[in-house]
């Protein structure tokens, strides 16, 4: 039963980083909006049309200037 | 007749028969309601955001006209309302109404992402809130907000910035408590878990102490600093010289825990790190619900109507320039545009004009103003463009005054609100005394034995079980009544929704509905019939903000051409070369069935062509509320600022016999305090801010005033009369699980602690008392979950 002596240690070193996870989520405001993170996902960081949109929008500016 | 009218494609109102707008979306024509709608699809195209509407779940908000952006540029307005950072950016947290699903803080955050001068937006849909962090030197918020406005999302500045903040504070501050609460009891548990099963099997002492002293290291965390608000409370209960819900459960807490921890030191007894863990995890998850629940309220902004207080013009050599309300002194002389709000107490310098001033009193109907009347802070102007003097500003202001009454009745805290008090104190006063009473009687005989013996008696008496039971009960009866769409502010109100006997309502908005509908027509000749009359005049009053424009927004509306709003006259418009106008109606032509009723007449080319009659409509609900609570044996009351020949016709309308007219908020104060049962009052005016404090137990809707709806102890999410009857069920059945606990923690110890002063009752079977008395508790709480 030895091996309890090892392994609790190293649980408890297990269950600060785990706190210390948690802190990080909360000061990163991982918890503020729960109603959108769940949907988040659904939606696409990189909208091809957008992009050649805005740089569409970009090229005219400097057309203007 | 009508046909059925095809939803807008981007905000799902119905279109305007004969309407030509269509756009191509996904190879696909669609049709849209209005100019502003088709804008916004156009411009959302054009930015290659097109899937915003395969994203979206909900219907877009409809983009309405804004002017005030400038405003947002005002360096002085920007110090008030933005946090300054470092490297030249500014950072503002805005209110967005017009929030509703996850789609739109996508599409709100592509958008603002295109901009250069703008380093990061964060669009919060549960607080349907918009923090912008940006380079006011590269780029104007104005600029910005009236491209959001283009789009339907009407960004407001929030009511109050500091303490928004202190709260969102709180809450991380909260979860991270219950986050270190909850880690640490898991572990606690497994090591509990092992040393249970080792006292019923076999375990080494060397074993054992060592699990003990790991469970009292995990548990140190939990018990400084997770639960560290229950000491605090307590200690603060304690200077006060009152006891509050924090003191047995502090002092639960701190007993069960040293013993632990002596018994760890001494080798002897048993320990409770599990048992205290949980509790404190438990207690801290119905807290934290409980304090969103009042956050939420507490976080949305004022009104829905665009920048409350935060605009005036004030004159400077004769011109007229915009200001931030803070700025303004007594004295000064400011410019009300067309449907702005009030933002200070203010004189007419104008000749005339008109006020609607249902935000304040609850009236729908605009009230007329001559030169030298005063605006009360709060009122909305009508049409025409206002000029007035500063009358009183801040605390001295109507507003002010109204909050300061609120306050005060607030502070007379009610009997009802600490009726498990004298309990509390009993049952602590004699847990103790027992418990040296054992430790007295062993004493002589045996030391170390009356130490553990006396332990026993704290544990077996579970203070946790008696803290649990209220806590509980409220935390699910908050989450159930947030489902069926009621805020529960204040739980001790619960008390009150069960006992009153009286219950008081006040009229306009509450038992009616507060907005003019359609109660009577008559039609001239047979020109027209009368529902082609009605659908001219619907056309006619579609884009007014006029609160009578609201009786027609169920009639499908003709569009006409050339309309034109006449100032203190009415509308008119043209269709098939025949000018159709919109008047008050005059002598004979007024429905003499409604004598109290507004009669407007639509006429063609002069000739009137139909009157109809408009009034306040009695909520469809309210008879039936009214007849339920009466046949609880409940007196029903009524309060009102009105005249009394309406307040008389609506009180025989709905049988209630108790009435009184023409109250001031002070007298409403006085009238509810001179019943001397315990009472409830319903209310939305702000008026009525004062007497909801008052009552024993208060509820409004959700359309009322921030200062009304924190001077009440529940919210109306679902603006229908009869979800106070759910209310009160929900109430009933809180307290009859609350007594069910008191009366089973009663019963048990009545039974545990003479076994446990005879020194029979070994620590194990103390620990599962303790727990499963806990566990009665919590799941007996749990039943409230199930919505009748």
């Amino acid at each position: 039963m030895t091996v309890i002596y090892t392994l609790i240690p190293l649980s408890i070193i297990l269950l600060i980083f785990a706190i210390w996870a948690f802190r990080w989520a909360v000061k990163t405001k991982q918890f503020d909006d729960l109603d959108r993170s769940g949907r988040d996902f659904l939606f696409d960081d990189d909208d091809e049309l957008h992009r050649r949109a805005i740089e569409k929008d970009r090229g005219r500016k400097r057309d203007d200037a | 007749m009508h046909p059925e009218p095809t939803p807008c494609f981007h905000c799902g109102e119905p279109c305007p028969p004969n309407e030509t707008l269509t756009r191509t979306h996904d190879r696909e024509t669609v049709s849209l309601c209005c100019h502003g709608c088709a804008g916004a699809l156009d411009w959302i195209q054009a930015q290659g955001l097109d899937s915003f509407y395969a994203y979206r779940d909900q219907p877009s908000p409809r983009p309405e006209e804004q002017t005030h952006w400038t405003l947002f540029d005002d360096p002085e307005f920007l110090q008030n309302h933005a946090l300054t950072l470092g490297n030249d950016s500014l950072e503002i947290e805005l209110s967005v109404p017009q929030i509703r699903c996850a789609a739109c803080t996508w599409l709100m955050e592509r958008v603002l992402g295109s901009y250069s001068g703008i380093t990061q937006s964060h669009a919060h849909l549960g607080r349907q809130t918009l923090t912008l962090r940006w380079h006011p030197s590269q780029i104007k918020l104005s600029q910005v907000l009236t491209q959001l406005d283009s789009l339907g999302y009407t960004a407001t500045v929030l009511t109050d910035e500091t303490a928004r903040r202190a709260r969102k504070k709180e809450r991380r501050s909260m979860l991270k408590r219950i986050g270190v609460a909850g880690l640490g009891t898991m572990q606690v548990m497994m090591f509990a878990a092992a040393l249970y099963v080792g006292e019923a099997s076999f375990i080494e002492d060397e074993h054992r102490s060592f699990l003990r002293w790991v469970s009292l290291i995990v548990s140190i965390p939990v018990m400084l600093y997770a639960a560290q608000p229950f000491f605090f409370g307590a200690w603060r209960d304690l200077k006060n010289r009152t006891l509050g819900m924090d003191v047995p459960v502090a002092l639960a807490l701190g007993l069960a825990w040293s013993a632990s921890i002596l018994a760890t030191f001494l080798g002897v007894g048993e320990v409770y790190f599990d048992s205290v863990s949980m509790f404190a995890l438990f207690l801290l998850t119905g807290r934290y619900l409980e304090m969103n629940a009042r956050h939420q309220v507490l976080d949305a902004p004022v009104e829905s109507r665009p920048l409350p207080m935060t605009l005036a013009k004030r004159r400077a050599d004769g011109s007229f320039e915009q200001v931030p309300v803070a700025g303004l002194k007594p004295g000064d002389i400011v410019q009300l545009a067309g449907a702005q709000q009030a933002p200070v107490d203010l004189k007419l310098v104008s000749e005339s004009g008109s006020v609607d001033t249902q935000a304040l009193t609850g009236e729908f109907k605009p009230k007329t103003l001559a030169a030298g009347d005063e605006i009360l802070a709060g009122s909305v102007n009508g049409a025409t463009t206002l000029t007035a003097e500063v009358l009183r500003i801040g605390k001295n202001a109507f507003l002010g005054k109204l909050e300061h009454l609120a306050r005060q009745a607030e502070a007379t805290d009610t009997p009802e609100s600490r009726w498990t008090e004298p309990l509390i104190r009993w049952f602590i006063a004699a847990v103790l005394s027992v418990s040296g009473f054992t430790l007295a009687i062993w004493w002589s005989t045996d030391p170390v034995k009356a130490f553990e013996y006396a332990l026993s008696v704290l544990v077996v008496t579970c203070p946790c079980a008696l803290s649990l039971a209220i806590p509980t009960a409220w935390t699910v009866t908050i989450r159930s009544l947030r489902q069926s769409g009621i805020l529960l502010l204040n739980p001790t109100h619960l008390l009150a929704f069960t006992k009153a006997k009286h219950w008081v309502f006040d009229k306009t908005g509450t038992l009616t509905a507060g907005k003019f509908s359609r109660i009577g027509t008559r039609l001239h000749g047979s020109a027209l019939s009368e529902d082609e009359a009605l659908s001219i005049i619907s056309g006619l009053e579609i884009d007014s903000r006029h609160p009578m424009a609201h009786a027609f927004s169920d009639v499908p509306p003709t569009p006409l051409e050339q309309v034109t709003q006449l100032p203190g006259v009415g509308v008119e418009g043209v269709l098939h070369g025949v000018t159709y106008r919109i008047r008050r109606a005059i002598g004979e032509e007024a429905l003499s069935a409604f004598p109290e009723a507004a009669c407007v007449t639509l006429e063609a080319d002069g000739q009137p062509v139909l009157t109809v009659a408009l009034d306040d409509e009695v909520r469809a609900d309210a008879r039936e509320t009214v007849d339920h609570l009466k046949s609880l044996g409940i007196t029903v009351s009524l309060l009102s600022g009105d005249t009394e020949s309406r307040v008389s016709h609506l009180a025989k309308m709905l049988g209630i016999e108790h009435w009184q007219s023409g109250l001031s908020p002070e007298a409403k104060v006085a009238a509810l305090d001179a019943i001397e049962e315990s009472k409830v009052m319903v209310g939305d005016g702000l008026n009525d801010a004062p007497v909801l404090s008052a009552a024993n137990g208060s509820i409004t809707f959700a359309q009322a005033s921030d200062l009304t709806r924190l001077s009440a102890g529940s919210v109306l999410l679902s603006n229908e009369l009869k979800t106070i009857l759910l209310l009160k069920a929900h109430a009933k059945r809180s307290r009859r699980v609350i007594t069910q606990s008191f009366f089973w923690v009663l019963v048990y110890n009545v039974i545990a602690v003479p076994f446990a002063v005879a020194g029979w009752v070994p620590p194990w079977l103390a620990a599962i008392g303790m727990s499963g008395s806990s566990l009665f508790v919590i799941t007996n709480a749990l039943r409230l979950k199930r919505i009748t």
